[in-house]
Order: structure tokens, then C-alpha cells, then sequence
């Protein structure tokens, strides 16, 4: 059986919900603010649930930041017990970005899945901060919620950026980035499926492929009511 | 060997690399699309339904090229998936700790699934490094994905029963035209199998052959016997694999007493046969697994 975006002429799924696929396409967010303080030194806190494009940010920051060089991405919730700042300025750890050898200076840090931060690692933080460290952006689920060291709190401020609900005209552009003006699927059935997704991006693309793959694997060159009511 | 009196170069009963599976269609659709497409899926079945088989399928069709990492859960309690997937890059990943590109990772019978790999799978998923995961369990309430993991799931799948014809269907595939198991005496194998497709599988062999090395036609009323290991003519059922004639040292002396008083033997033999019996269920489970990531192995380093 043929792939069903294959017969619509793409070579890739254009519904994938990999944060590396497509990272022109974030919405409920101002990115460009977003860039704008990363680049001026500050620490941010990026809050949003699951789906709202947390990881897709954290991609697009360290392509635009000059990838590998410039950038340590790290994961929380891969710790053990404490972050170990310096070793992963050093490059330590074989996970991340790698740092070559050097301790450069103007790094961007970005912490994601943040929920608890000791105090040591606060400490250590804020330490390097504005030493080697150029910028320190924090991804998490909720900020209020996140157990952070005063220290760190004060530095944020109110650079808490919240990745917001998808409203209908953004769910509608997102789905049209991503196939194009084909007939396959018309703005006004985005909208409906789009009220199935609980204003969830991720969910948004997934019932978008349930639904086209359904339609085109039974033989239709367009989704109709009838398949959105069957597929999701 | 006994299936040679059936003109075929193998044991029909034991799974080879084409062997159709029979019932899954559409769960390997499912489990192919989500291959092709990037995507995370989850079999969700129980003991001996066919995860394995399935997954095997999957690594027929998308093996080459180190693409496919293969995880029994089985073997190694909670593998370093970090390690699992360089390893399968080969060379490259040993000696540079370079990272793979679009792998496709196969979990098996998975039971729990620590933070840390949680985050792995997640972290090397978005990145690409793993293009798409398919894990089976035979219990999906158990394993603690995260919340980050779970989202990402496409879908989750729970192979539903094989009906009688599905079985039918199963020994017809397997024995070209099969004249010794009837359709009534497979749908009742299938029952005293409690519909399990291993178990069936398990005891449709030992019918068969005992059928094809005594020569005789299986009737309805003595399968039960035949199963449980009495004797229900002459000569001696052999229920032991041939292989195991090798490992058990209890059943030479069974072979010397054939020509002996048989009323005696039978509640000797029944005791006896017990015991193998179930060396038997756990050996034909490693088997299938072993086979697989050997070969895989033989196939990439």
C-alpha cells in the first residue's frame, strides 16, 4: 500500500509532530522577542503543556544560535542528581552539544523539562552567568510550579514567556505550512478538526494525518465530514 | 526428520523469515505506516499472541544498513538505550560516539521503562537520531512512560483474538495440503489451546507429528491423549522435540521400553513426561528471540 502522502507528493510524513522537522511554524509565541532577549544575555523561563511547541523552540534557538559551538542543551529530566554546569560548559557529558575542549564564552544555555532546580545548581548557574554563560533559557511545564532558587527567580523577573492556546486562524496557517494548498483537506474542515485537538498543536497534526490517511487509503481525493467523524 | 515424510525441507511449525503471519494484517499495516511515517507505536498483547512474530516481520522488511535495533526486554532488564542505538551504527558510533541517523527501535516485551530512557527515547526521537519506535508489552498499564513520551505515541494497539479460521487458516499456510489435521480437529486444538497462537502451534506440531512417525490418521477422540502424552495405540507417543532428545537423559531408557508391558508404563511415562514438558514451553520461547538478534548481529559487526 502506498503511502498516503506519497500520493499527494510528499516524500516525507508533512503531518510529523518531530520538533526537527519543521521549525518555521510556531505559533502562540513571539519568537522574535523570544531571540531578541537571548541574544541581549537575559534568562528566560519558556512555559507550555505538552504539545505547544516547547522543544520546537528550544531546536529553532539552537539552529539560529549557531548550533553545536554556541549552544548546551540539556535535559532535566535525564539527571541523575545535579546539573554539573561546569562539566557541561566543558563538554562533559556526551549527550549534549559539544563544547570543544575550550570554556568559550557568550554560551547559550537552555534547560528543558525544568520542574526542580537545586540550589546548588541555581548556584552554579548563576555563577557562570555573564561570565561564560551568555544566556540562560528555561523550558518547563509551568513556572509557578517550578521549584527554582530565589537567586535565579530574581534574574528571570518577569521574562516568563508563555506558549499560548493555537487559535483558529494559526491552526489553519499551521496545517496549510505544512501541505501546501492541495485540495486534499480545505481550511473549513481544519477548523473542525481543529475543535477535536483541545487547541493542542501536537494534537492538531495528528488527527490532520488520521484523518487525510483514512481519506486517502479508501480511495478519496478529498476529506469530507463523514471521514473526520470516522477516523478521530 | 518427520516433516521430511511431508515433503518439506523444514519444521513447518517453527516460524522462518516469510512465514506469513495469518490474522495481523492489519496490525502490520499499521505497524509498517508508522515506520514509514516517523511515528511511536504500541502493541499491547498477551503471552504468545504474536508480538514477537510481528516485530520480526518489521525487521525482514526494514533490516539493511544498521537501520534497525532490535530490544528484548527479556534478555536485558533495562538496557542503556543510548548504548543500544550507537552500538547498532557500528564502527562509527563505537569509535567516535557519532550519533545515528533515522534508526528504527524495536522494543520487546517491554515491562518498564526507567526515566532516564524515557528521556532518551524522547530526546533522540525529536532529534531524529530514532526516525520511529515500536514497543510491545504485554501489559501497558505497568510501564511508566512519561508524560513528554506518552504524547508522542501515535497509536496503541491491542491485537485482538485469532478466530477458529485464522487457525485454520494458520496450518493450512504452514502444511500445503495438509490431510492430517481436519478443520474440526484444529478448531478444537485451537480451544484446548485457549486460543493462544503459540500454544496452538505448540500442539498442532506434536499432533502432526506424532500422526506423520506412527503413521496413523488423527482422530478427534484422541487428541486430549495424545496432548497430555498417553499412549493411545501400540506404539509410544513421543511428545519431546527431537532436539530435546539431546539435553534429557530421561528419555532413553522410554525408547527401550517399547517393546515392554505397556498398562505399566503409562503412569511412568505420564509422570516422567511431565517434567520435560515444560522445558519444552520455555526453550521454543527463548528460541524465536535468540535467533533474531543474533542474526542480526552476525549481520552488522
Amino acid at each position: 500500500m502506498e503511502l498516503w502522502y506519497k500520493e499527494i507528493g510528499f516524500y516525507n510524513n508533512p503531518f510529523s509532530i518531530k520538533p526537527s522537522a519543521y521549525t518555521d511554524d510556531l505559533f502562540g509565541i513571539d519568537t522574535t522577542k523570544v531571540l531578541e532577549d537571548i541574544s541581549a544575555g537575559s534568562i528566560l523561563f519558556i512555559e507550555g503543556e505538552f504539545g505547544k511547541g516547547k522543544t520546537s523552540i528550544l531546536k529553532k534557538i539552537i539552529n539560529l544560535f549557531g548550533g553545536k559551538k554556541k549552544v548546551v542543551y540539556y535535559s532535566c529530566n535525564r539527571a541523575d542528581n545535579s546539573i554539573h554546569v561546569e562539566s557541561l560548559l566543558k563538554g562533559g557529558r556526551t549527550f549534549l552539544q559539544k563544547l570543544f575542549g575550550i570554556t568559550p564564552d557568550e554560551m547559550i544555555f537552555l534547560l528543558d523539562e525544568v520542574t526542580e532546580l537545586s540550589e546548588e545548581d541555581s548556584e552554579a548557574l548563576l555563577n557562570e552567568y555573564q561570565k561564560h554563560i551568555k544566556s540562560i533559557v528555561m523550558v518547563g511545564p509551568s513556572y509557578k510550579k517550578a521549584k527554582i532558587a530565589n537567586g535565579l527567580k530574581e534574574q528571570i523577573k518577569d521574562k516568563v514567556v508563555k506558549l499560548g492556546d493555537l487559535k483558529e486562524e494559526d491552526a489553519v496557517e499551521l496545517i496549510r505550512k505544512r501541505i501546501g494548498e492541495t485540495e486534499l483537506l480545505s481550511n473549513d474542515l481544519i477548523k473542525l478538526i481543529f475543535k477535536k485537538s483541545k487547541k493542542n498543536p501536537r494534537l492538531l497534526l495528528k488527527n490532520c494525518e488520521e484523518v487525510c490517511r483514512y481519506a486517502v487509503s479508501h480511495g478519496y481525493d478529498k476529506v469530507t465530514e463523514d471521514h473526520i467523524k470516522k477516523a478521530l | 526428520m518427520w516433516y521430511e515424510k511431508l515433503d518439506l525441507d523444514e519444521n513447518p511449525f517453527e516460524d522462518a523469515e516469510n512465514t506469513k503471519l495469518i490474522g495481523y494484517d492489519d496490525v502490520l499495516d499499521e505497524a509498517f505506516y508508522r515506520v514509514d511515517s516517523g511515528g511511536i507505536l504500541v502493541i499491547e498483547a498477551k503471552k504468545g499472541q504474536g508480538k514477537t512474530a510481528i516485530l520480526k516481520q518489521i525487521i525482514n522488511k526494514y533490516q539493511g544498513h544498521g537501520k534497525v535495533a532490535y530490544v528484548d526486554s527479556t534478555l536485558v532488564v533495562e538496557p542503556n538505550i543510548e548504548n543500544v542505538i550507537i552500538q547498532k551504527y557500528g564502527i562509527m558510533g563505537r569509535l567516535f560516539k557519532k550519533m545515528p541517523k533515522e534508526m528504527i527501535l524495536l522494543i520487546d516485551d517491554i515491562e518498564t521503562l526507567s526515566e532516564k530512557n524515557n528521556e532518551r527515547i524522547k530526546f533522540f526521537y525529536d532529534q531524529n537520531y530514532i526516525k520511529s519506535i515500536i514497543f510491545t508489552t504485554s501489559n501497558l498499564k505497568k510501564i511508566k512512560f512519561s508524560e513528554g513520551l506518552k504524547q508522542r505515541i501515535g497509536k496503541t494497539i491491542k491485537l485482538k483474538e485469532l478466530t477458529e479460521g485464522d487457525a485454520v487458516e494458520m496450518i493450512n499456510a504452514r502444511i500445503p495440503n495438509n490431510q492430517i489435521l481436519t478443520e474440526e480437529i484444529i478448531k478444537d486444538v485451537f480451544k484446548l489451546s485457549k486460543k493462544n497462537p503459540k500454544e496452538f502451534m505448540k500442539n498442532s506440531e506434536i499432533l502432526v507429528k506424532y500422526a506423520v512417525e506412527n503413521n496413523i490418521e488423527l482422530k478427534k477422540e484422541d487428541i486430549k491423549d495424545i496432548l497430555s502424552g498417553k499412549e493411545i495405540d501400540k506404539e509410544e507417543p513421543k511428545v519431546e522435540n527431537p532436539s530435546e532428545k539431546k539435553e534429557e537423559p530421561k528419555t532413553e531408557p522410554k525408547e527401550e521400553k517399547k517393546e515392554e508391558n505397556e498398562k505399566k508404563k503409562e503412569e511412568v511415562e505420564e509422570k516422567k513426561e511431565e517434567e520435560p514438558k515444560e522445558e519444552i514451553k520455555i526453550e521454543q520461547e527463548e528460541k524465536p528471540i535468540k535467533v533474531v538478534y543474533e542474526d542480526i548481529a552476525e549481520k552488522y559487526y
